[in-house]
């Protein structure tokens, strides 16, 4: 039944992100597990399409904030503001009280302005005037950077990345592909036409199965190993976090749901432990120029650390 | 795959070292050190290159224990009791780096700790963690064999035993691997025996052989400059030092060897034989003949000792030699005295008197003339009237003819033609070094019939106030004659007395430093040397200088922040994870050896799509049931099971039918 929700799911998101699969997979991953997405691509790969086709699909409530350097916490959050007729002060709310947020351009806003997420992101909750407003439990922020624009980008801090499930990129879709999507495209967007294909009780059906799906204490063994051993590799200055390895967790449960499993598999564990590893790393100033990856550590990783078959 | 030794084995290893090789004392504490580790729940946080000075600190001890062992080699070879010994401390030397990777935070070396030149290399190889419990585990095995008793197969099979149940593969039940070690050992103990048979076999064989081309011909035998052309040239090296008992005046002459054959320039000892003598005392007491009544002299004398074997040069008459801590020493019936299997300098005492010999008495050799100079020394003596007269007048003459009208001289002329080198010193040049007075002098007494003999060693006459010994350098080497006197041997010195003073004004300017150096050289050669003078406390340096670096080892190990240690998880390899007995494993072995064997970090499905098997339905439901087994909490059914069991059986006969067909997979 769950899987049937995953297959409509991502056929229906797939008439729209042409040839991404793969993509649409891992996302749905990230929000059945209940984390978040930090899309790191090159313009125009389709990242905000990504996110708002999602949101339209899903029947969720959907906002998307344009990060500037001279965005201000308060223009994410909301703001209380004094209503002289009332005599009161009345909280204007963000666009951050919603349950898909598209955080466009991420790496653009100051230090400041980024960590006003961190406690919606991590917490599922805002404070605001001493008053704390819970997000529900759908909140979903799927965040993008520009990898390329370093001029005015401020690098998200170590602690907002740890707070992202999954980073990944969506690259540039093959020529087949890249047709299609010309062709999809030459009347109209598809978007547009794009409808809700789930309720919200089957969003429901699809966490509490998740949840249900069964782990190994030797498939879990498996999965500490990978991240313990991400804090012993040469060139690493800052491991993955524990909350990495809950993160991992519940990923592959999720992919294993998808893939029709009761279980996890070492399978599924390795498909996302790039993506949910890679960004939490610190590597040393020295290995860093000395060409050395975060990506390039958690793939020696997968292949040094022996998989149980 | 790394080996994973199971918990305990370690210690056990190292009990079964200590109890083979006796040395429980260091057994005990190591086997305990490393069993608490996973109870103690702090760590030292060890950088690389706190690491990186272990490793160092380790090599230093190797070395240290080299040294020791070499040096105790050269006070009592055979060198083979030495390497068993070393053999045998392996555990102890290697123990540091071992229980610093138990208690370090960073749990392992690195290759490139090892090696000076890998240390910064970023390499994999450099990085490639190094874990040194299982070498560390054959290191005990291999020091437990020193002693070759029966208890020592038994203790390694168990052992084995041991690990083997630990680490033998998932699919296997542990009756199988137990049947399996079981029959190795079976079959190992014959062929062990028949290993050490063939061994001795070959060292037999060799050893012959070795003696047959190697060892060198009986070495007494002297050949002179006698017939030489050109000049004596002999380095003022100092090459013996003499200390003179209080009363005794010099100067000495003292005899490496003497001999009783001349024939054309050479002297040889016949008839020689050495018999073997007993150390008595503290075994370092040698008595070469009953202590005299009267006239006992002493004299201490200090040389250098090539390789622990050679002739030490004694006064005639000596009785007793004390302080020599040689293995072996054998006296010849010609007097000559020759140490082995001792240290590289010898500090000896001789208790002599001029009146005590040893040297076997004349025999008709020691009356001898060579057949070439026969007619010329019989003339000359009768010139002499040498005949019928006792000794002592016979030498007078001698010695007064040699010293009236021969001179010393280093040149060595041609000889003259139809004479032999003898004779023209005896008849024409009257010119010549030592070995002609003494050769000239020992043939003409023969002529008179008297018995005389050539002896060879050192005349010791130079003070060095610097050191307040005696000294003899190399060109103060010696010939004379020994005389058959009042019933028994005595020495006789027919060259002139001022041939010191001519050998030294061939000394080098720069013989004054050379000597300074010489004496440093010595000094440190006494230092090296000294613990031969010491018994069982002969290695107390060496245990000082290794004690000190351990102590600031663990002095600056203290000194360092600890954190604090979660208790370590239970080893993975001693776990059986469920479906351990999956038979999909017999596919997995059969597609090893003909695809080769699966990188450890490969998922089993992605290999398997790799290899080109993964994608019929009758593998993915052989799969879909092996993973169930394997990683489903909930298990696999009994009948499920059954079915893979069956799928498999019928998989892996169409495959060897195949295989046999040339069609792969």
């Amino acid at each position: 039944m769950s899987r049937e929700i995953y297959q409509t799911l991502l056929n229906h998101l797939e008439t729209v992100m042409i040839g991404q699969r793969r993509t649409i997979r891992w996302l749905l991953a990230a929000f059945v597990a209940g984390g978040h997405v930090l899309l790191e691509d090159l313009p125009g790969t389709g990242k905000t399409t990504l996110a708002k086709a999602f949101a339209c699909s899903l029947t969720l409530e959907f906002q998307r904030i344009q990060f500037t350097p001279d965005l201000l916490p308060s223009d994410i959050l909301g703001v209380s503001i004094f209503d002289p007729q009332r005599q009161e002060f009345r909280l204007h709310r963000g666009p951050a009280f919603t349950e898909v947020l598209l955080a466009d351009e991420i790496n653009r806003a100051s230090p400041r302005t980024q960590a006003a997420l961190l406690e919606a992101m991590g917490e599922r909750q805002i404070s605001l005037d001493g008053e704390r407003h819970e997000l529900g439990e759908w909140f979903f922020v799927i965040a993008t950077q520009n990898p390329i624009e370093f001029h005015g980008a401020y690098p998200l801090p170590e602690a907002q990345m740890d707070r992202f499930a999954l980073r990944f990129n969506l690259g540039y879709p093959d020529v087949a592909g890249e047709m299609a999507l010309l062709t999809a495209q030459r009347e109209r967007h598809p978007l547009e036409a794009l409808r809700p294909c789930v309720d919200r009780a089957a969003l429901v059906d699809l966490r509490r199965a998740a949840a249900a799906i069964r782990i190994s204490e030797e498939v879990s063994r498996y999965l500490v190993e990978l991240v313990a051993a991400t804090r012993k590799a040469p060139g690493v200055a800052m491991g993955a976090s524990p909350r990495a390895s809950l993160a991992l967790m519940k990923i592959a449960r999720s992919l294993a749901l998808f893939d029709g499993l009761e279980f996890v598999t070492p399978d599924q564990v390795q498909e996302l432990a790039t993506a949910v590893l890679a960004h939490r790393l610190k590597l040393d100033p020295q290995a860093r120029f000395s060409g050395l990856t975060a990506e390039a550590v958690v793939g020696d990783v997968l292949r040094q650390v022996p998989v149980p078959v | 795959m790394t080996l994973t030794l199971p918990p305990g084995l370690l210690a056990a290893a190292l009990l079964f070292w200590g109890w083979r090789t006796g040395l429980w004392l260091p057994a005990l504490p190591m086997a305990l050190l490393l069993e608490l580790a996973p109870r103690i729940t702090w760590r030292w946080a060890l950088d690389d290159n706190a690491l990186a000075r272990v490793i160092d600190l380790s090599a230093l001890l190797w070395v240290g224990a080299l040294i020791m062992l070499f040096t105790r080699y050269l006070n009592q070879p055979p060198l083979a009791t030495h390497l068993y010994t070393l053999l045998r401390w392996i555990p102890l030397l290697l123990f540091l780096p071992l229980a610093i990777q138990r208690y370090c935070t960073a749990g392992a070396f690195r290759v490139g700790h090892l090696f000076y030149l890998l240390r910064r290399s970023k390499s994999v190889l450099a990085q490639q963690a190094l874990q040194l419990d299982a070498p560390y585990f054959v290191c005990c095995l291999l020091a437990a064999g020193v002693t070759m008793q029966p208890g020592f197969l038994l203790g390694i099979g168990l052992l084995l035993l041991w690990l083997l149940l630990a680490a033998r593969p998932r699919r296997h039940r542990w009756p199988l691997t137990l049947t399996l070690v079981v029959v190795a050992a079976l079959v190992a103990w014959p062929l062990s025996a028949g290993l050490h048979r063939f061994q001795l076999a070959l060292e037999d064989t060799f050893s012959e052989w070795f003696e047959d081309w190697f060892i060198e011909v009986d070495p007494y035998r002297a050949r002179t400059a006698l017939g030489d052309i050109g000049e004596l040239k002999l380095s003022g090296r100092i090459v013996l030092r003499l200390k003179p008992g209080p009363g005794d005046p010099g100067p000495w002459l003292l005899r490496d060897a003497a001999y009783n054959s001349y024939f054309d320039g050479v002297w040889q000892a016949k008839n020689t034989r050495f018999t073997d003598l007993k150390s008595t005392g503290d075994g370092r007491e040698w008595r070469l003949l009953m202590a005299p009544e009267r006239q006992s002299r002493q004299l201490a004398i200090s040389l250098e000792l090539r390789r622990g074997t050679g002739m030490l040069p004694v006064p005639l008459g000596a009785w007793q030699l004390d302080r020599l801590p040689v293995g072996e020493l054998q006296i010849s019936n010609l007097g000559a005295i020759k140490a082995s299997e001792g240290p590289g300098l010898l500090d000896y005492g001789v208790e002599y008197s001029p009146v005590a010999d040893r040297d076997a008495p004349p025999a008709e050799l020691d009356l001898a003339l060579p057949r070439r100079e026969q007619a010329t020394l019989q003339r000359l003596a009768a010139e002499l009237d040498l005949a019928n007269q006792p000794p002592a007048v016979a030498a007078a003459r001698v010695h007064a003819f040699l010293l009236g009208q021969f001179r010393y001289s280093l040149d060595l002329p041609a000889p003259a033609a139809r004479l032999t080198a003898l004779e023209t010193f005896l008849l024409q040049t009257r010119a010549g070094h030592c070995e002609y007075f003494a050769t000239a002098a020992a043939l003409l007494l023969r002529a008179a019939g008297i018995p005389a003999r050539y002896a060879t060693g050192f005349s010791v006459s130079e003070y060095r106030a610097l050191e307040g010994v005696y000294v003899a350098r190399r060109r103060h080497a010696h010939a004379w004659t020994l005389i058959w006197r009042d019933g028994r041997w005595q020495d006789f010195d027919a060259t002139p007395p001022d041939w010191t003073r001519v050998e030294d004004e061939q000394s080098a300017w720069w013989q004054s430093i050379d000597d300074l150096w010489v004496w440093l050289n010595h000094q440190f050669n006494r230092w090296r040397w000294q613990e031969t003078t010491g018994e069982e406390s002969d290695n107390r340096g060496w245990w000082g200088v290794s004690g000190g670096l351990a102590a600031v080892l663990f002095w600056r190990l203290l000194r360092r922040r600890r954190v604090r240690h979660r208790s370590a998880a239970k080893p993975v390899a001693a776990t059986i994870w469920p479906g351990a007995e999956s038979p999909f494993y017999q596919i997995v072995v059969a597609l090893t050896t003909r695809a080769g064997s699966r990188p450890p970090g490969e998922g089993l499905e992605h290999w398997l799509r790799r290899i080109g098997v993964g994608e019929t339905a009758e593998m993915k439901a052989m799969i879909g049931w092996h993973q169930r087994w394997r990683f489903d909490p909930a298990g696999l059914s009994a009948p499920e099971q059954h079915r893979l069991a069956e799928t498999v059986a019928g998989w892996l006969t169409v495959h060897a039918t195949q295989r046999r067909g040339k069609r792969f997979y």
